[in-house]
């Protein structure tokens, strides 16, 4: 336990909470039996339970780790990057985006060589095509390049 | 007699050249997952589920048990040859197996390891053989309330293992189960959290939860502290371990597979915890117990023939009750259920093919694991030396098709990436993803049960008592669930701190 916990173990109590304050819009009993809001009623109750239990002990525990700034720079722009690689794959098409995301990834957060950037792209989008497009005949999304 | 014919028909459709090419590209590629940092058999399965979506389930199947024991061994390499564990049941592996490739006795290490894994392996095969028709038979009289009691031990059970803090597992199972709420009520058929959106209305899909859990989030994390691997120089020609290495490990081999197998059968025990064990009681029973730790070949072969035999154990409760006893296992459960099977008792009689060419092929496996790691482990070893960033690019990009590819949906990669993030936050402040996942599969079946149950007993929950075998579980599950908590009462007591502040100076 670290200190971070009491804000995790807060944030997760509340989303129970709400959790359990929607399933009260379920029926709890059906006519002979547990109805749909029986499970989600009660996982509500334990689960706000346990988060405000990790949230006070938490308060009582050594400050969490601290975050290595350029790691966590390095963890958003992969995050974020995965995100507009997602929102652009209808528009470019789905090889594309990846292409450029995994471009992104090797050049800007893994900073690799610019060649080996590419070769690792290439190797990765290469596979990707033989094995969902031509073997698996996955229909991704195409875009203006036909792929 | 009945089961050498239905065995003869296993293998006769493990060795089609089909069948026995997909076992073979399981082992390889499980090794050398197992061997990666960062991608462990959960998500080697999960991200090769989809490539296996154009074969017969039978074959699909084969390719992911391969991947599934492959694994286990290519885990052993890293922990002897750079001290880190590829898997967290090879553990135990690195304490005497990084000693040994110290003393110039690495390939002896992985050599009895590659022999240990194939005995242990065949024999947990032999016993799963055998002990799954009884226990399939026997289970056919399950009713609701032993299948609720069943899924609540193996979901504490995993929660208790998986985790130093008890609360926080049994909140991610709770998370889990949350999650496996969505969609239609298993029962009447009601939306329930799907806010009119009707991509939620068939529910979270599992599979992009795992890959998001155990790919997208592990891959985050290596990227906040990059993975530096630096292999010991150690010489892996000569394999064969000596004569003496023979005879000094042949018990420890044995108990480790027996030790391996029962612990793997127990729902959420797993490789782990059989490989903790079979090292723990090989150092009780070691003439000189002071030689573990420092390079002792009974320290790698006991635990790895036990996480071995583990995979074997966990396929019982996996193809008899269709209770996973790990995050592997869920995972394969997740596989049985795209491929429109669903295992369980009635698994044996109605897919005998399924059932039997697995079984097969996992003795075929084992030996391609075997032939495989002998001549090939300096092979191997040289992926260690591969740059991890260029792993991490292909672990997102095979993440993100894959995921895509199951329907064709970039809202399932939506919350392949959600869980991604979710997972390295999980990583990060140590909550376990492998209740979660478990709790995901396991969801609906908990609740059906309990429901059922609940119905059948007019709402009155003494019935779980009344049937013993449920009973028995559920007195098990709550030991469980009270151990942590007794254990840190015991810690606070004061004669406790009296007794070890008079011990310890």
């Amino acid at each position: 336990m670290t200190r971070a916990d009491t804000v995790i173990g807060a944030g997760l109590a509340i989303a129970f909470f709400l959790f359990l304050v929607a399933s009260t819009g379920l029926k709890y009993q059906s006519e002979f039996a547990p109805g749909p809001g029986f499970a989600p009623f009660w996982l509500g109750i334990v689960g706000t339970v346990l988060s405000a239990t990790i949230a006070i002990r938490g308060l009582r525990a050594a400050p969490a780790p601290a975050f290595e700034r350029r790691g966590v720079l390095r963890v958003a722009a992969a995050i974020v990057g995965l995100v507009v690689a997602a929102a652009l794959a209808e528009r470019l098409g789905f090889i594309v985006a990846m292409a450029l995301y995994l471009a992104v990834v090797t050049l800007f957060i893994e900073r690799m060589r610019p060649i080996t950037a590419l070769v690792t792209t290439s190797g990765i989008i290469v596979l990707i095509y033989v094995v969902f497009v031509r073997l698996l005949a996955v229909p991704f999304p195409q875009g203006p390049l036909g792929f | 007699m009945e089961v050498l014919e239905q065995l003869g028909l296993g293998f006769s459709i493990a060795l089609t050249p089909q069948n026995l090419g997909l076992a073979f590209v399981g082992v390889f590629i499980g090794t050398v997952i197992g061997i990666l940092p960062g991608i462990g058999p959960g998500a080697g399965v999960a991200l090769l589920l989809p490539v296996t979506f154009g074969l017969s389930p039978v074959s699909g199947l084969i390719m992911l048990a391969g991947i599934y024991y492959g694994a286990m061994y290519g885990g052993t390499l890293t922990s002897v040859l750079i001290n880190t564990p590829g898997e967290s049941s090879s553990v135990m592996t690195t304490l005497d197996g990084y000693q040994l490739a110290l003393q110039g006795r690495a390939g002896a290490a992985l050599g009895i390891a590659a022999i240990g894994s194939f005995v242990a392996g065949t024999l947990g095969v032999v016993a799963l053989m055998l002990a799954a028709p009884p226990i399939a038979d026997l289970a056919v009289q399950f009713g609701p309330p032993e299948y609720f009691a069943l899924a609540v031990l193996g979901l504490l059970t995993l929660s208790a293992l998986s985790s130093t803090s008890m609360v926080k597992a049994v909140l991610m199972a709770v998370f889990g189960l949350a999650i496996a709420t969505v969609g239609l009520d298993p029962l009447v058929g009601e939306q329930r959290f799907t806010f009119d959106n009707i991509e939620l209305s068939d529910g979270i899909p599992f599979l992009p939860v795992a890959v998001g859990l155990f790919g997208i989030a592990e891959v985050l994390a290596n990227m906040e502290i990059p993975v530096r691997l630096e292999p010991i120089k150690a010489r892996l020609s000569g394999l064969m371990p000596t004569w003496q290495d023979l005879i000094a490990t042949r018990f420890s081999i044995l108990r480790g597979s027996i030790i391996g197998f029962v612990v793997g059968v127990l729902p959420g025990a797993g490789a782990t915890m059989a490989s903790f064990i079979a090292y723990g009681i090989e150092r009780r029973s070691a003439r000189d117990p002071s030689r573990f730790g420092k390079g002792a070949i009974e320290g790698v072969a006991a635990p790895e023939s036990a996480n071995n035999a583990a995979t074997a154990g966990a396929m019982v409760p996996l193809l008899t009750l269709g209770i996973p006893g790990s995050s592997t296992t869920a995972i394969l459960l997740g596989a049985f259920i795209l491929y429109g099977l669903r295992p369980g008792p009635l698994l044996l009689s109605e897919h005998a093919d399924v059932f039997w060419g697995l079984i097969a092929s996992m003795y075929i496996g084992n030996v391609m694991l075997l032939v495989l790691n002998l001549p090939l482990v300096p092979v191997f070893a040289s992926l260690l030396r591969f740059p991890y960033a260029v792993i991490a690019a292909g672990i997102l990009g095979i993440s993100i098709a894959g995921v895509y590819s199951l329907e064709n949906s970039l809202f399932d990669v939506g919350i392949a990436v959600a869980f991604g993030v979710i997972g390295y936050a999980m990583k990060r402040f140590d909550y376990p993803a492998a209740p979660l996942v478990l709790a995901l599969v396991l969801g609906p079946l908990l609740e059906r049960s309990l429901r059922q149950t609940l119905t059948i007993s007019q709402g009155d929950p003494a019935i779980f008592a009344m049937r013993p075998a449920s009973a028995v579980m559920l007195a098990v599950a709550a030991v469980v669930l009270a151990a942590p908590l007794a254990r840190g009462l015991l810690d606070r007591s004061p004669f406790r701190t009296r007794t070890r502040k008079e011990l310890i100076p």
